[in-house]
């Protein structure tokens, strides 16, 4: 485990991202929650809705500070969608809140119909996602979502790295004009951004310069990146380090720049490794600049019941994992 | 009939004093998301929707209540707490009468069934569920235009009081 100061001076970290790395854990559903609580005061037409999953999709204070501007659908996720849709037409920004394994899981072809193709301003948020998701097991953990919102045409797909990001994340898609959708986890995770840190949809943000290999990650799986990144340091392995919190649009600059410079990419994402993040990198760089590149996320199979911890361990997203990963795959391609 | 509820919401959230006119069909009541938005209606009170159903029985594959009985709709309505109201959709004036009475709608949402039949006015087109998304060749449409045209020669001009 690297400890805060190994990460503090880790070499090539981007001192412009006013990174800091506490002893803090948050959820980030606290930052969807939190950030809507402040969206709710500056922005009117803010709406949230929800099917059944209050609490545990943190908008609850939302509900109680502004209880006209929420509504409750009750166990219907194609109509929490659809219904977004219609006040959308009406001028209000909705989010519509979930578990992703429900939404957009059952309502995914509403989604793709009264949403993408009419352009309409909702914002579809995917709660609980991932394997992290633990004990409720395989149904609730959903690790498709990415891959099938990133096929939507119109879709903003964002996966934010942790509580502050999600804050941002949250307010950047109030703002943004079109449908987004933001997936998060159920579990603490480090809190490594700032308040300073910028966000801006689309921009992936550089954590840590490197030379021999680039991790490319989102979500909370990232701050493991850039612990998996300090021990490759040890071991004479420049990693750079890229949180790629849009995955669609990619930011397709940055990603090549890095592909040209490491010669690998390695992609980290807690999702299906079929069609998610490790997908749309590999599609970008077969077009444009054949990489050798190896995907870290879930084989195609599902989840189980456990421990978060335990599940997380298991399915080979701990910074050890990451680490032994990318250690094998460097050394494998450098040889050949 | 989703996307309408949330515009109907959305309207009487701003206190706008619009209607929200909603045309479904018989068919599309067999999916669960049809249904959906009728609790969600109902518990919201959105006496600002009206749905218009055009109740003409056919389906791709034939008749509703060979394929998924749906009857009695317009008591299943009435159970899922709207305002129910059937009338003859191929019928002009029980049209527009329902229609100037829905724009009084208060309470409940509003649902007219209007029984039709399908194809009317086409002799070889009537209540034939096989037509339900076929479009008919020159020859058969221009023997539909004739039968249509002589139908509308013979329309009068309805005043709406």
């Amino acid at each position: 485990m690297a400890k805060r100061c190994d990460l503090e001076r880790l070499k090539g970290l981007n001192k412009d991202l006013k990174l800091e790395f506490p002893e803090q854990k948050i959820p980030t559903r606290n930052g969807y929650g939190d950030a809507l609580v402040e969206l709710g005061k500056i922005n009117k037409s803010v709406m949230v809705l929800c099917a059944d999953l209050t609490e545990s999709t943190r908008v609850e204070k939302f509900r109680e500070k502004f209880p006209k501007r929420f509504v409750e659908i009750g166990v219907a996720e194609q109509n929490l969608v659809t219904v977004a849709s219609g006040l959308a037409a009406v001028g209000k920004i909705p989010f519509a809140s979930s578990y992703a394994m429900f939404c957009p899981g059952r309502c995914w072809e509403q989604i793709r119909t009264t949403i993408c193709y009419n352009n309409q301003n909702v914002k579809i948020i995917g709660a609980h996602s991932g394997v992290s998701v633990g004990p409720d097991g395989a149904t609730h953990q959903a690790l498709e979502d990415i891959a099938i919102m990133r096929a939507l045409p119109n879709m903003v797909v964002i996966v934010p790295a942790d509580y502050e990001q999600t804050k941002k994340a949250t307010h950047a898609i109030a703002k943004y004009k079109g449908p987004a959708y933001m997936r998060f986890a159920r579990e603490k995770t480090p809190q490594f951004t700032t308040k300073s840190t910028e966000f801006k949809i689309g921009k992936a943000q550089v954590l840590k310069r490197g030379k021999d290999l680039a991790i490319i990650g989102a979500g909370p799986v990232v701050y493991e990146c850039l612990e998996a990144a300090e021990m490759l340091e040890r071991k004479g392995i420049s990693a750079e380090v890229i949180n790629c919190h849009t995955i669609k649009p990619l930011d397709k600059n940055t990603i090549l720049s890095a592909a040209k410079k490491c010669g690998c990419v390695l992609t980290v994402e807690e999702a299906q490794i079929i069609g998610g993040l490790g997908g749309a990198i590999s599609e970008l760089l077969s077009e444009n600049w054949p990489t050798k590149i190896k995907r870290i996320g879930v084989r195609d199979h599902f989840g189980e019941s456990g421990s978060p911890d335990e599940l997380l361990q298991k399915f080979g997203f701990s910074s050890k994992h990451i680490f032994k990963e990318a250690f094998k795959f460097c050394k494998c391609v450098k040889n050949n | 009939m989703s996307q309408a509820c949330g515009m109907a919401y959305g309207l009487k959230l701003d206190g706008k004093k619009n209607i929200v006119w909603c045309l479904t069909s018989d068919g599309e009541h067999e999916e669960g998301n049809t249904w959906e938005a009728v609790l969600f209606a109902a518990k919201n009170k959105l006496d600002n929707l009206v749905c218009i159903l055009d109740r003409n029985y056919i389906q791709i594959d034939g008749n509703t209540e060979d394929i998924m009985p749906l009857d009695p709709l317009d008591e299943k309505y009435k159970a899922f707490n709207w305002n129910v109201k059937v009338i003859k959709g191929n019928d002009m004036k029980e049209i527009l009468s329902a229609l100037k009475q829905a724009r009084n709608n208060k309470g409940k949402p509003l649902m007219i069934i209007a029984n039709t039949i399908p194809g009317k006015g086409v002799s070889f087109m009537e209540n034939d569920h096989t037509w339900h998304g076929k479009p008919p060749k020159s020859e058969e449409a221009k023997i539909a235009l004739a039968e249509l045209n002589k139908i509308r020669n013979k329309i009068k001009r309805i005043k709406i009081k």
